[in-house]
């Protein structure tokens, strides 16, 4: 079956004083319908990055220097302005990182409901404070119903959270929903009650999800397919279980590694050296091979490619040959 | 030098915009009666649900709004009166929760970090205000790079590294985390982690961190308070907590983010029952009474904090419902 995305080769580039930063880098990745799919990677790899090139959505300094966005066949990137505005928010609904930033600080939360309503689905102004009621209620925001005449800053964080993808996910009925870090400002138990509600919308109407997250729990309850980023690379794929149980990448190992649960309590944790940010834009070879404790020679000099390997891909010249353990990674304690 | 933070029935009250069809205002006691104390150099991690009023009581214990009762003590002196607040202003810093609104868009890093240092006359000169920047920024997992850029070209985890290190800057003797750990990677947070406990040690500070992450909770805290509606519903030494939760609702928080066990589970995803509360509601009694699964009768009365174990907890019926061991 076709791919509902399907995201080929795309590099995004981003000017930043005079110079161009590669954002990301030829990644290439498929969504199928009713599929959940979890992005996880080191914060700046790119994920946001992905999709909001896929909607169009950057900021004027980033520029979109090749690739192909197919979303049910047609390529996004050279459909036109009017093409994508029927998209976004209608076919492919957004939950964006910073819900605060998505929100107008001077518009009363009511209106902004309506607005985005109406824009998605030509909502009937006259059923829309019903709807409005039903939506909350399906986030588990029922109480705040009596003061939707408040302003954005006068609800918390998670409470915009819920009321956004409330919009995005349930309001608009979209095909395919970009969901970046939906829960992880909420506490555990909304995240739980908001976990399930993408699930059920998977279930009970075929919706396709990408879920973006550093929250590696709900990744390993939601999703079906997991791609791992690393430094604008898609560092390997696989089934989720594959990725959790049998994880093949080194900085996938040191990842499942950082989780706080599994170490002693007020003690300094394993972490990995050394910081994304310093590579160098023209780089060679690996992306993480000067924070990795197995690389050899090869991968200094030559980009590993993503290969097939049981259960998924992996970008890694090492696998299968080098098989390192997560403690085998550089630790800097 | 750090100080012991003692916190006294401590609310604040938001009188927010009603409903326009009824006309009424309604009062959101966003912080209710709430005391805790954090001994020196310890740290106290508080967690509880979205919008149950914690970032208005690190606002409020770090002076941004002004408590409506109560007071709150750094070592002996109360700063929550009008005329105290200045002097002591710079004993109790916070993190606040959004790094991005809290940096000004369009100045460099570099301003961010030594704003407050020219503001507190910190560091002879330009060029030592400046080190002392880069060297806060290497301390936080960030390079000297970053000091000409601007907040708006970098990703959540960079910027919540840069307002660590603007907190750290003036040296505190409290420091407030409001959820410093959230909306970064795994590898981050495991360096942000360590980053408090290794500065929370060398400038032997009182923390208190605000997270929903329970794991994270454990992991940096001496002692747990949990919070539900303004109110603070348990409180205790974090294993106690952590081990035997008492209070129906740590025991949901508890089993739903318990870190044993393995990941990919997708049965085992808990459902919390019940809608999630409000601030403005008046619940009569228990305010956890509507998703409470052990509600009786007496929880029509509001259930204060009582012992239980070497923990508190505000429950009715906790001999009835009993301790997880
Ligand atoms: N508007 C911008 N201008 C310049 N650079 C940018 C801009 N937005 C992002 N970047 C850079 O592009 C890279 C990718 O950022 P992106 O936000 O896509 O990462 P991410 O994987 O979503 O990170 P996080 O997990 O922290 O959200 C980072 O190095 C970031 O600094
Ligand atoms: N300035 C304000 N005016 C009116 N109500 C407010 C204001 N700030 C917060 N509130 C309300 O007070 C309650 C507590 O909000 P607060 O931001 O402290 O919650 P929180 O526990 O930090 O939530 P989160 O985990 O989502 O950040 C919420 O119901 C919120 O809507
Ligand atoms: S007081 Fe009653 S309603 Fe509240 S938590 Fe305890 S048993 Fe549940
Ligand atoms: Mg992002
Ligand atoms: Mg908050």
């Amino acid at each position: 079956m076709e791919p509902l995305l399907e995201v080929d080769s795309l590099r995004t580039t981003y000017r930043r004083q005079g110079r161009t930063r590669t954002a990301v880098r030829d990644a290439s990745f498929v969504v199928h319908a009713g599929e959940v799919v979890g992005i996880v990677g080191e914060s700046g790899s790119g994920k946001s990055t992905a999709l909001m090139s896929v909607l169009g959505l950057l900021p004027p300094n980033a520029e979109v220097v090749s690739g192909r966005l197919l979303f049910d066949g047609v390529d996004l990137r050279t459909a036109g302005e009017a093409v994508l505005r029927s998209v976004r928010g209608r076919e492919i609904g957004l939950v964006p990182q910073r819900p605060m930033t998505s929100l107008s600080p001077v518009t009363r939360v009511r209106r902004q409901i309506r607005r985005l309503l109406r824009h998605h689905r030509s909502e009937d102004p006259a059923r829309s404070d019903a709807t409005i009621a039903d939506l909350l209620h399906r986030v588990g925001l029922g109480g705040v119903t009596g003061r939707l005449d408040n302003y954005p800053h006068q609800f918390s964080g998670g409470q915009l959270q819920r009321l956004l993808i409330a919009i995005a996910a349930v309001g608009a009925r979209p095909r395919l929903l970009f969901a970046d870090e939906p829960t992880t400002t909420l506490d555990p138990t909304v995240a739980a009650q908001i976990l399930r509600l993408l699930r059920d919308l998977r279930d009970e109407l075929g919706l396709a999800i990408v879920f973006v997250s550093h929250d590696l729990r709900s990744v390993a309850q939601l999703c079906d397919r997991v791609y791992v980023m690393y430094a604008g690379d898609i560092v390997e794929e696989g089934d989720v279980r594959s990725i959790f149980d049998e994880p093949r990448h080194p900085y996938t190992r040191a990842l499942l590694d950082s989780i706080p649960g599994r170490h002693t309590p007020l003690e300094p944790m394993p972490v990995l050296a050394g910081s994304v940010s310093s590579l160098p834009e023209d780089r060679r070879g690996c992306s993480f091979a000067p924070r990795c404790a197995i690389a050899v020679e090869v991968c200094h000099e030559n980009t590993p490619e993503l290969l097939p390997a049981a259960g998924g891909q992996v970008a890694c010249h090492r696998y299968p040959a080098g098989g390192g353990t997560p403690s085998d990674l550089g630790e800097d304690r | 030098m750090s100080q012991r933070l003692r916190v006294e029935g401590l609310s604040k009250t938001f009188h927010g915009r009603g409903s326009w069809r009824t006309g009424r205002t309604a009062a959101v006691h966003a912080v209710d009666d709430v005391s805790l104390t954090i001994e020196p150099g310890q740290t106290l991690a508080l967690v509880g649900e979205s919008g149950c009023g914690k970032s208005t009581l690190v606002r409020t214990i770090a002076g941004i709004y002004q408590a409506s009762a109560g007071h709150i003590f750094v070592g002996d002196t109360d700063i929550s009166q009008r005329r105290a607040l200045r002097r002591h202003r710079r004993a109790v810093q916070l993190v606040p929760q959004n790094p991005l609104s809290s940096l000004n868009r369009s100045r460099s890093i570099r301003h961010a970090l030594t704003q407050p240092l020219r503001v507190h006359r910190i560091g002879a000169d330009t060029a030592e205000q400046e080190r002392r920047a880069a060297t806060l920024l290497e301390r936080v997992g960030l390079s000297a790079d970053y000091l000409p850029r601007l907040p708006v070209g970098m990703s959540v985890g960079e910027l919540q590294r840069v307002v660590v290190a603007r907190a750290l800057a003036i040296e505190p003797s409290v420091l407030l985390l409001d959820e410093p750990t959230s909306s970064v990677d795994l590898t981050t947070k495991a360096r942000i982690m360590n980053l408090l406990l290794d500065v929370q040690r060398s400038f032997d500070l009182t923390c208190m961190i605000i997270t929903h992450e329970i794991d994270i909770a454990r992991h940096l805290s001496h002692r747990m308070a949990v919070m539900y509606l303004g109110r603070i519903v348990e409180y205790g030494p974090t294993e106690e907590v952590f081990n035997r939760p008492r209070h129906p609702y740590t025991r949901m928080l508890v089993a739903s983010a318990s870190a044993s066990g393995p990941l990919v589970n997708a049965d085992a995803a808990p459902v919390p029952v019940g809608e999630v509360p409000r601030a403005a509601s008046q619940v009569d009694g228990c305010a956890f009474r509507p998703r409470c699964p052990h509600t009786a009768d007496v929880c029509g009365s509001v259930p204060l904090l009582r012992p239980a174990g070497t923990s508190q907890a505000a429950c009715h019926r906790l001999d009835e419902i009993g301790a997880d061991s």
